[in-house]
């Protein structure tokens, strides 16, 4: 173990006004106490399948999460080879999943959601077609199911209970984001008219309630580099690295996202690239900042203040990079986004092959 | 025997016991198993690395400096379009633990202390989401196991629940491997770590034994330089004139 650490932090202050994105089992806001007070809150799996999206829209190939990985494989294989029946083809995927060890049920499907790549169906259905009158061998198979990653397989893992051999670990974690401060739920009440209503009759047709805060959000992930360098190989996972940063600060859960409109952007993203360890710089706003006049400015000065005291215990980063107000403040800091995520890649891209000249 | 001392803290914590798909429950405090896991972690041991369970060997104690909110916490699992099942999470919210491993074998804690600074794998406290907030905190000890370290360190909890707390003294329950604590009052848990690896991921009992620690209030009003606000004493002046 001479490969020293290499973990990617990235802090996000951002402010969602009303919204209501990621709901509990009665409809209202996630919360949860930290500092003795209530707080806003989005889950971490919440905002992961948000990332999953964006990297989706912004053509970054993703994989599938799916029962149906056989029927993906089955359609690849006909593609690959027009003249096969249905029925010899479904014959040939059964062997496939039989050497993973990944049982099917009688409907073709894996008896949980099974993580596959695009580049992982193509690679198997590509070996089948070599293969169809050969043994298929289980090595092979597991090979190909544990190379080609696409970069969200690689990022957030994947869990196969059927055979462990093919779980990844995931190189990315991510916390539950939480409010810088202390939020009391809202309650909206609302009623609707019926367009249709006889002009005899009064009141409305309809009335509830909706539950829904507003708050400014401290969002952390970070990336263990070595992880995704193994789950990847090295140019891709700085690629990876590069589009998780963009998607995880561009990206927001979409829920109720057509009653409150409430698509923000970041106030203010930091990155740190560590040799140490990763460090979450949530403890910052144990004491909740109040305010009178919104939370941002003073969410942004709690951050970079949690930060130099974190330099007390950690090792100094290699790198500390900003964007937003007060950026310079503690931080090198960045134009704008693509000015952000080209420093970082240049620094990676160094670090790594640096890493490599020692070996 | 040396010991290391570990704060634990974070918005969400969980120590998960016997659970199910759909209804992942919590400990209240972290097990055995769970510190296990982070040190592991720390040192890069993968799931199915035997020297996990020589780990199991290490004295453990646990001190509740600050005592948990729980949290049903409810995710929705879709596997395809339209198809959804509700699981439900236990989460332990606000809260703070000093856990403490020893051993006699020095370098050993030494060799964790670093890796705890210099984890091979990310920490989590019970599960990937629950990050530790703020660097992770240890102490080290020399001479003394894991309970009886636990005995005179002084409390640990957030500065905004020390405040809160009106008492002089804050009583913490502390929870050892029943070796470190005779004559206290023990009962078994399922946490000794057989095997993470998720083929057949194994827990063992082992037997827990419970203490009661009184820690100091550093804010509570006797021990700051103001302490004459009783009014009586007041008039009982004004008499004397």
């Amino acid at each position: 173990m001479t490969t020293n650490n290499l973990y990617l932090d990235i802090h996000v202050i951002q402010t969602v006004p009303s919204s209501n994105i990621n709901r509990d089992d009665t409809g209202a806001p996630k919360t949860a106490l930290y500092g003795g007070v209530s707080r806003s809150r989005v889950s971490s799996q919440s905002w992961k399948r948000a990332v999953r999206q964006s990297f989706q829209d912004d053509t970054v190939t993703v994989g599938y999460r799916t029962k149906k990985a056989a029927q993906l494989l089955k359609d690849a294989l006909q593609k690959l080879t027009p003249d096969l029946s249905d029925d010899d083809a479904w014959e040939q995927v059964n062997a496939v999943f039989k050497a993973a060890s990944v049982k099917l049920d009688k409907n073709e499907e894996t008896s949980a959601l099974f993580m596959v790549s695009p580049g992982q169906i193509d690679q198997l259905a590509q070996y089948v077609k070599d293969n169809a009158d050969g043994e298929l061998d289980k090595k092979a198979i597991k090979a190909v199911l544990k190379g080609n990653q696409s970069i969200d397989l690689a990022l957030f893992g994947r869990m196969v209970a059927d055979n462990p051999e093919l779980n990844v670990e995931a190189a990315a974690q991510v916390a539950h984001a939480i409010s810088t401060h202390e939020v009391v739920p809202e309650f909206d009440y609302f009623t609707a008219l019926d367009d249709l209503q006889p002009d005899d009759t009064t009141g409305a047709a309809m009335l509830g309630t909706l539950e829904f805060n507003s708050a400014t959000l401290y969002r952390y992930a970070n990336i263990n580099m070595n992880d995704l360098i193994e789950n990847l190989g090295e140019a891709a996972a700085v690629d990876g690295a590069r589009e998780f940063v963009k998607a995880f600060a561009l990206s927001m859960p979409t829920g109720k996202q057509n009653t409150f409109a409430n698509k923000t952007l970041p106030s203010y993203v930091m990155l740190t690239l560590r040799t140490d360890t990763p460090v979450n710089l949530v403890s910052g706003f144990e004491d909740p900042v109040t305010s009178k006049q919104g939370y941002v400015k003073q969410s942004i000065e709690k951050l970079n203040a949690a930060y130099k005291q974190t330099l007390q215990f950690v090792e100094k980063p290699l790198l500390n990079v900003a964007l937003g107000a007060d950026a310079s403040a503690i931080a090198v800091p960045a134009e704008n986004l693509t000015a952000l995520l080209g420093q970082v890649t240049t620094e990676l891209t160094k670090v790594v092959k640096d890493e490599n000249g020692n070996d | 025997m040396k010991t290391v001392t570990i704060r634990l803290t974070a918005p969400l914590q969980s120590y998960g016991d016997e659970a199910n798909f759909d209804r992942r429950t919590s400990y209240d405090y972290p097990s055995k198993s769970a510190i296990v896991g982070l040190i592991a972690a720390a040192l890069g041991y993968r799931r199915t690395d035997s020297r996990i369970q020589t780990l199991n060997q290490l004295d453990y104690a646990v001190r509740i400096d600050q005592p948990a909110e729980p949290l049903t916490d409810f995710q929705i699992v879709e596997w395809k379009r339209g198809k959804r099942k509700l699981t439900y999470r236990d989460y332990l919210q606000d809260a703070v633990f000093l856990a403490a491993v020893g051993s006699e074998d020095d370098a050993l804690i030494d060799r964790i202390y670093w890796a705890l600074h210099h984890p091979r794998f990310q920490l989590s406290l019970g599960r990937r989401a629950n990050v530790p907030a703020g660097p992770i905190m240890t102490e080290i000890a020399l001479g003394s196991n894991p309970a009886q370290v636990l005995q005179f360190l002084s409390w640990h909890a957030s500065r905004f629940y020390m405040k809160k707390t009106k008492s002089a003294t804050f009583v913490a329950e502390l929870i050892a491997d029943a070796a470190l604590l005779p004559n206290h009052r023990s009962s078994m848990v399922k946490d000794n770590v057989i095997t993470f690896d998720q083929r057949e991921r194994q827990y063992g009992f082992r037997a827990v034994a419970f203490d009661r620690v009184p820690l100091e209030n550093p804010y509570h009003p006797d021990r700051t330089a103001e302490t004459d606000h009783d009014m009586m004493t007041f008039l009982w002046k004004e008499d004397q004139r």
